[in-house]
């Protein structure tokens, strides 16, 4: 092997390194984003805190949906929760097509850095629902803020916190 | 930098043999040959794009729309479609998009490392052409094809309204703007083509670049004693050679969201717009540095050669670049501190930014010492060296104060920001091209130019330039938005100010065309080293023009005493 392909061989290998980075970031952002909480991904969580602190925060609640022929609403705008008590609210969601629609909601929590700290105990928006024609759906959604938030300085002095949802149709049922 | 101990400069008519017509410019493989047609590609990129922005501050010389309306010139030249706002607003950020998109890729890149790499860095290095001939012919055509792609572009549907023509999201692309959301035309689709084949023809040159510094060096010709130019090459290449296939998997998770209903970037489908950001900014950030870095390289051998000095701290110089190459790679948030990051990452970015500034300072104050106890000349190469110092740390302190993120939260998108970067792009780069023109002109094609009409074009130029982005400053300080057609009455004052300053630089520009021909007619025949004992570089070495091939016995280089 002549000398200029060797050099060659090794930035063509460079090429490849970086390119197949690009792709495989996707996947390394979100396992990213689920295991930090980052860029507002509201975290899964097994249980509950064991003590509840006295601070109080106001939960809003933001609901949309895109491109389905749903109807989706909250029980109630907002919740004062306190931080570390586990809490509910209720969710409805309403097909209003003469089909069956399978849909899921993404969802994500302003501010961005309370991501790692609002953490769901049972959700919907963690599989895809189906509804037949005309359905409506009622879900709970079950969380808690992490005490822990009162330990960063993002967020220890936020008393406001918004989570939305937007419904999509599965691409995948869709097709 | 190394001077020649032994300049073996044999060459006789029989080898200075060209080809006719059609195999010398179209199959051409002559190093010569191939930056001679990307400065030419560059100088013709450069006029459109700036005839483009030459509209845009046309339209923001008053408040309310001129241009971008029914029955202006730019209506009656038929090729926009101007009948409705919706429209008229979309062709000014089409307007906008392209600028930026021509001026960098078709203009900055292919004169300074097509241009100037191709042409001096076999020739510093003294080998007799670029490793891959051929390859090198690949890579000007394939931006040829591109460049097709992307003026195709500007007049094809975009959307999402009627008779909205060409991607008008801005060169960053972000989703939603560059979905089928917000550009349902095929216009984006063709601007992504015409940036895979840019990329493929930049990869292609950069492994070029890299195998002749590593290979094709004369004997004694050791990295350490490379001259400058060729080091910024070598670092260019390698920033290109990392970031752009970044930036080709990013723009191609957008062309199959577009088109193949995959969602990398839209929620929809449970894809994350702000990942595009990260991704465009891990490649956009290197590439700022990929255009101003060959502009460091000309200046270092200017600042040398008519300082009659060899450059002060030569491996400080060459190691300052490497590592703005280095870090270059790990600041790309501070494009999007408004996203909402922590504050640990914010943080983060801020102190990684602002370390940029150090070897950054390390080259501006070497420059100093370099021409410091000099014995100067000022002539027309020198004036643009020392226009662009002086306007490049302008640029530079900016930058330092726009790396704050709590001040960037409320500069962020404004004309303060473009201020910036026209600073050290329109305003460094572009000066430190003219530079190298001015400096290797007589080299490259073998005739004097007029050294009045180079240094009134540098002087109405550095007095147009200031004037159209100063203000700039002004009116990102009191808010005024970027990207958008119309502003507030408040803002017209120093938005008159910079629409003249185009005025006078467009004269510049003119005087640079005059220059052109007036030197084409006249025809002065060029001295192989017309700067005298300053310019020791091995081009100087070659008559002028350099013969068709050189180095036929390669040159033996010898340590100096100089470092």
């Amino acid at each position: 092997m002549n000398k200029n392909t060797k050099v060659v061989l090794w930035l063509v290998a460079g090429v490849v390194f970086m390119g197949g980075l690009a792709f495989a970031s996707v996947p390394l952002y979100r396992a990213f984003c689920n295991l930090t909480g980052f860029d507002g991904t509201a975290m899964r969580a097994d249980k509950a805190p064991e003590v509840a602190t006295n601070v109080i925060v106001r939960v809003r609640f933001d609901t949309n949906v895109r491109d389905a022929p749903l109807v989706f609403k909250v029980e109630k705008p907002y919740q004062d929760v306190r931080i570390g008590k586990t809490a509910m609210m209720y969710f409805t969601v309403t097909n209003t097509a003469d089909r069956p629609v399978t849909a899921r909601a993404v969802f994500n929590v302003l501010p961005e850095t309370m991501g790692p700290y609002y953490r769901k105990l049972q959700c919907f928006c963690f599989d895809d629902q189906l509804l037949q024609a005309g359905e409506s759906k009622t879900f709970p959604m079950v969380y808690f803020l992490d005490p822990e938030m009162l330990k960063n300085v993002d967020t220890r002095k936020l008393r406001d916190v918004t989570l939305s949802y937007t419904f999509f149709e599965s691409k995948e049922a869709k097709k | 930098m190394a001077t020649v101990a032994a300049s073996h400069d044999h060459h006789h008519d029989d080898h200075d043999h060209k080809p006719g017509f059609f195999d010398r410019w179209i199959f051409t493989t002559n190093h010569k040959d191939i930056g001679t047609l990307y400065l030419g590609f560059a100088i013709m990129a450069g006029l459109v794009g700036g005839a483009l922005s030459g509209f845009i501050r046309w339209e923001l010389y008053e408040p309310g729309l001129q241009i971008f309306a029914k029955g202006s010139m730019l209506d009656a030249m038929g090729l926009f479609d101007l009948t409705n706002p919706a429209a008229q607003k979309h062709a000014y950020n089409s307007f906008v998009t392209a600028h930026a998109v021509i001026m960098i890729f078709f203009m900055v890149m292919p004169a300074m490392i097509g241009g100037f790499g191709n042409w001096f860095v076999p020739i510093m290095i003294g080998s007799p052409d670029m490793a891959f001939p051929r390859l090198n012919n690949i890579s000007f055509w394939l931006l040829i094809a591109s460049w097709i792609l992307l003026c195709v572009s500007i007049f094809t549907p975009s959307g999402p309204g009627a008779g909205q023509n060409g991607f008008g999201g801005g060169w960053t692309m972000y989703p939603p703007m560059s979905t089928h959301a917000g550009s349902p035309g095929q216009a984006f689709d063709l601007v992504i083509l015409s940036f895979h084949l840019s990329g493929a023809s930049s990869i292609l040159g950069a492994i070029n670049f890299i195998t002749t510094i590593f290979n094709m060096r004369a004997p004694g010709m050791t990295l350490h004693r490379m001259p400058l130019f060729a080091w910024s090459v070598l670092v260019t290449a390698f920033l290109l050679l990392l970031s752009l296939p970044v930036f080709a998997g990013a723009i191609t998770m957008l062309l199959t969201d577009r088109n193949f209903n995959t969602s990398f970037f839209q929620a929809a489908g449970g894809g994350d717009p702000v990942m595009y950001q990260h991704l465009f900014w891990f490649f956009g950030h290197p590439e700022v540095y990929i255009l101003i870095l060959p502009g460091f390289g000309i200046i270092s051998h200017i600042v040398s050669t008519f300082s009659k000095k060899p450059i002060f701290g030569y491996l400080a110089m060459a190691y300052a670049m490497v590592a703005i190459g280095v870090v270059g790679f790990v600041v790309w948030a501070h494009h999007m501190y408004t996203v909402g990051m922590s504050f640990d990452l914010r943080a983060y970015f801020v102190l990684a930014t602002m370390v940029i500034a150090v070897p950054t300072g390390v080259k501006v104050f070497s420059w100093i010492a370099t021409m410091w106890g000099g014995s100067i000349t000022f002539s027309v190469p020198m004036q643009w060296a020392i226009g662009f110092i002086f306007l490049f740390t302008v640029g530079g302190v900016t930058g330092v104060v726009l790396s704050n993120a709590p001040i960037d939260y409320s500069l962020h998108d404004t004309y303060y920001v473009v201020a910036h970067f026209h600073y050290v792009l329109s305003l460094g780069a572009v000066f430190s091209i003219f530079a190298g023109f001015y400096y290797w002109y007589e080299k490259m094609f073998g005739i004097k130019y007029n050294a009045f009409l180079g240094t009134a074009h540098f002087w109405v130029m550095f007095v147009g330039v200031n004037l159209v982005f100063f203000p700039q400053h002004f009116l990102g300080l009191q808010g005024m938005p970027r990207r958008y057609v119309d502003y507030p009455t408040g803002f017209t004052y120093w938005n008159q100010v910079s629409t003249w300053g185009y005025a006078i630089t467009l004269v510049g520009v003119l005087i640079f065309l005059v220059m052109l021909v007036e030197s084409i007619v006249r025809r002065r025949p060029a001295e192989a080293n017309p700067w005298g004992e300053g310019a020791t570089t091995l081009e100087w070495t070659l008559s002028s023009p350099p013969p068709y091939h050189q180095f036929s016995e390669l040159p033996v280089i010898k340590e100096d005493d100089h470092h």
